[in-house]
């Protein structure tokens, strides 16, 4: 598993399909799991093809968060990395700005902080985009 | 050459944006340093930056053009500030892209790709004419914040515009706290 972290709106994704690339993989459009737009349940459900990317780490961590799931966010990965061990994250830093007013809000980014840390140790690498630039964190 | 700064506020990214233009200036033996200020000057909290930033200048032999629009190269030159200074013989420091943008997108009326299309295609230009570009910009992307409609238009636009030119930069780097990470090309100027 590849970590790909960075601000919004900095060119993750486009890395990510990048480093597909490089492998000889060009990544469909339904090889991506977008946390945004894919309702948390359907992860688990979720079969055919593979993924070869989870995008939007951030907002998965969120949905859970604000449904009061925030224990299952670690196992969900989990499962989702034994099936596909090659996996790239990508994932929004939320952590750098002030302090959020609202319990949710600084949960949610703490939670965000936490799950990182998690993948960051079994990641092989881990890269920060800045303005489409890769920088190797590890 | 075009060079490109980022980091976050009070990093020491617009000091060290000025020595590496005075740095270029002296190794390429380059007469003019062009210091493009893009702030408005209508409040106080700009009127303080604006003369924090002066003093921090002075003696560095910068010559001062206010332009809030950024680069005006559209061969109307000669009946601008810059008519009175030989491009080819001029190092130029803009900064900063993030009021550039706002100036450009908010008293402008452009969307945010138009602006960033913009800045990207005077910076092209302006890379050709100058000897050297230097050019500030900002990191705003990772306080995982929502914002209004418009701010985020804002943030896209800027993320897009340093992606456009961090892809054309010959040297990028992210001033964390004074100390320069180079993110791209082979020099690293440590002062």
């Amino acid at each position: 598993m590849e970590l790909i972290i960075g601000g919004c709106f900095q060119g993750k994704l486009d890395y990510a399909k990048q480093r597909c690339k490089e492998a000889g993989i060009c990544v469909r459009e339904e090889e991506i799991l977008d946390g945004g737009k894919m309702p948390a349940e359907e992860y688990r459900e979720r079969t055919g093809a593979p993924v070869r990317i989870l995008n939007h780490l951030h907002l998965v961590v969120r949905q859970y968060v604000e449904t009061g799931k925030e224990q299952e966010i670690i196992p969900l990965l989990d499962r989702l990395l034994m099936k596909y061990p090659d996996m790239l994250i990508v994932c929004d830093e939320v952590g750098l700005g002030l302090v959020p007013v609202g319990e949710t809000q600084q949960e949610y980014r703490e939670a965000v902080g936490r799950t990182l840390c998690h993948l960051a140790r079994q990641a092989v690498h881990m890269v920060r985009i800045t303005a489409g630039i890769p920088l190797v964190i590890r | 050459m075009l060079y490109l700064i980022t980091g976050a506020s009070g990093s020491g990214k617009s000091e060290y944006a000025e020595r590496l233009a005075c740095d270029l200036a002296r190794e390429d033996k380059v007469r003019y340093k062009l210091y493009v200020a893009t702030m408005e000057s209508q409040s106080r909290q700009a009127k303080e930056r604006i003369a924090r930033h002066k003093a921090q200048r002075e003696g560095k032999g910068f010559v001062t053009v206010e332009s809030l629009y950024g680069l005006p190269f559209s061969g109307a030159e000669k009946e601008s500030p810059w008519g009175k200074y030989p491009l080819a013989d001029s190092v130029i420091l803009l900064e900063c892209l993030s009021n550039l943008l706002a100036n450009l997108m908010f008293s402008g009326g452009m969307n945010g790709e138009q602006a960033a299309a913009r800045i990207f295609s005077q910076a092209q230009r302006a890379r050709r004419l100058c000897r050297h570009l230097v050019i500030v910009t900002n990191e705003i992307f990772s306080d995982g914040l929502q914002y209004a409609r418009e701010t985020q238009d804002y943030v896209r636009a800027l993320g897009m515009t340093n992606r456009l030119l961090a892809g054309e930069a010959d040297g990028f780097w992210e001033v964390v706290y004074s100390v320069p990470l180079c993110l791209k090309g082979d020099k690293l100027w440590q002062f």
